[in-house]
């Protein structure tokens, strides 16, 4: 069902999807704390798991074509995080097939390698590598990165005495120092101070325009209107609708104010 | 990015920048910073040796000079204790970083593998300075021994890296393996030619059971690879002697099949264990 309503709608669309996943399921162990875990593991797991397993994502199927930003829509556990990490290359699905083509670059966590005892710079350096951009590539952007974090007068200084804020901003400008192909953009995202979100809105919006695909992980259905030209909307772990942008989003609204008052009632 | 040795070999950059990383936050995490990576040993080896030289008396002639026969011991099975523990908790402590940027996720356990194995070489270099300045009276004078020395350290790498592949992803399945691991590691060390040499268990055994039993038993001790590592050090540089050929068999071939079963562990475990994290 998603597939035809995608690739109808994508007649401008041409070659290979610049993300194609068809079929895609990814189960994940339900938390429980405590007992059971070392029984499991001597008395072999496929029983027990098959009891804890949930599914965090199934049967999705879609496909993003360059040119296009996608939204991904849906309520807190309905596998939009999970989703992401299977754009990313983080997770590999554990049914079906995801096919990424193109360098990603996730604006979801910033500064999660940054390692507090070293320096500002040493960590651009550390926090750089990760990304898998090479050294002398990183050299010559270094004082670039810099300047875009304002951070010049305490970049040699270790990062533990860093606020919150400023963290983010070094960790903001290393992750958009390079041009990704794809990108995965989380709403919540916002950095530092007044004056350096809207800089770093700039930026966001010069990196959509360069990336080939965008994808905008949201639960707020105006915004995604703004920014995106197809929409997919998941539901508990299923896609429950996919394809452009006002339709889907539409056809959301209509389910979320008809859920709402029904749950109360 | 999957851990495939191609991925690691491409990414040997990330390697090295996070080998450096640690020994520099290590410096700047402490006051007396780098005198730490030579001060760390010595008080180790000063308070083994009150122990055993205080309470018990004994060792001192046998081995002498026994505070460089403790000290070759301490050095070489705290890499291997370190590591153990540290990669139990690895992933974990990691997950907010493994959940955001795609990269071999390999390269941290092989990092701590790395680094601890330079705090190791920091040991050896006392090492060898005191030995150049305190000279064992037992030393055959033949230096030639001394070629063991890098092939007994590429096999404690290959041994050390074997188990911190595996661990660090059972580790982030059972969290329970990590208490646990602080007991089994002290017995390690105590069934490990760590305070005592091989030959005191060779004597022992033999007088438990004279004749082949007792030699085949004192093989089977000898399967442990840091009796083998141990024995090795303190034969090339202290005393200036060749191990037995078969010991080199049993290191050789069990350093390399358990780098193969860890390897093989974290690479069956490498994306899903991301899951549990």
């Amino acid at each position: 069902m998603t597939d035809a309503s995608s690739s109808s709608s994508d007649a401008a669309a041409s070659g290979e999807p610049v993300v194609e996943f068809r079929d895609v399921g990814v189960w994940f162990r339900a938390q429980q704390r405590g007992t059971g875990s070392l029984r499991e593991v001597l008395l072999g797991a496929s029983k027990s798991k098959q009891a804890q397993a949930r599914w965090a994502l199934r049967g999705v199927s879609f496909a993003c074509h360059e040119g296009q930003s996608w939204g991904i829509i849906g309520h807190n556990g309905a596998g939009k995080s999970t989703l992401c990490l299977l754009i990313a290359n983080i997770l590999t699905p554990d049914e079906g097939a995801a096919t990424i083509r193109g360098r990603v670059s996730a604006l979801v966590t910033l500064g999660a390698a940054f390692n507090p005892s070293l320096t500002g710079r040493d960590n651009v350096k550390l926090y750089a590598t990760f990304l898998g951009i090479p050294a002398d590539v990183i050299a010559a952007k270094m004082d670039e990165i810099i300047a875009f974090s304002e951070l010049e007068e305490f970049i040699d200084e270790p990062i533990r005495g860093y606020s919150t804020g400023m963290r983010a901003r070094l960790g903001f400008s290393v992750a958009t120092s390079l041009d990704p192909e794809i990108l995965i953009l989380d709403e919540v995202l916002s950095v530092g101070d007044r004056a350096f979100r809207a800089k770093s809105k700039e930026r966001i919006e010069q990196l959509m325009k360069s990336s080939k695909c965008i994808l905008t992980v949201s639960h707020s259905s105006s915004f995604l209107r703004q920014i995106t030209t197809h929409c997919l909307w998941l539901d508990r772990g299923q896609v429950q609708m996919a394809g452009p942008s006002e339709e889907v989003l539409a056809a959301y609204e209509e389910a979320s104010a008809g859920a709402r008052p029904a749950a109360r009632g | 990015m999957l851990s495939t040795y191609r991925n690691i070999i491409s990414r040997r950059d990330l390697l090295k920048v996070l080998v450096r990383t640690e020994l520099e936050a290590s410096v700047a995490r402490s006051r007396l910073g780098w005198i730490w990576w030579f001060l760390d040993p010595i008080l180790m080896m000063l308070i083994y040796w009150g122990i055993v030289a205080g309470l018990f008396g004994r060792g001192a002639e046998r081995y002498a000079p026994y505070p460089l026969f403790l000290f070759t011991a301490l050095i070489t099975w705290k890499h291997f204790a370190t590591v153990v523990q540290r990669s139990l908790g690895l992933l974990r402590s990691r997950e907010r970083l493994i959940k955001s940027i795609p990269f071999p996720t390999m390269v941290l356990p092989l990092s701590v593998v790395f680094s601890g194995f330079a705090y190791f070489l920091f040991g050896f270099i006392i090492l060898i300075v005191v030995l150049l300045a305190w000279p064992c009276e037992r030393h055959t004078g033949d230096l030639l021994p001394l070629v063991q020395v890098p092939l007994l350290m590429a096999m404690q790498l290959v041994v050390t890296a074997g188990a911190a592949l595996a661990l660090t992803c059972l580790g982030a399945l059972f969290e329970d393996l990590r208490l646990f691991a602080s007991h089994a590691l002290r017995v390690g060390f105590y069934l490990s030619p760590t305070l005592f040499g091989v030959d005191l268990i060779h004597e022992r055994l033999s007088k438990f059971a004279p004749g082949a039993t007792g030699e085949a038993l004192f093989t089977v001790y000898m399967l442990n690879p840091f009796a083998v590592l141990i024995t090795g050090y303190r034969e090339a540089m202290m005393y200036g002697q060749f191990i037995p050929p078969h010991w080199w068999l049993i290191l050789i071939a069990e350093s390399l099949l358990l780098f193969w079963v860890g390897y093989r562990t974290y690479q069956f475990y490498d994306r899903r264990v991301i899951k549990f994290l």
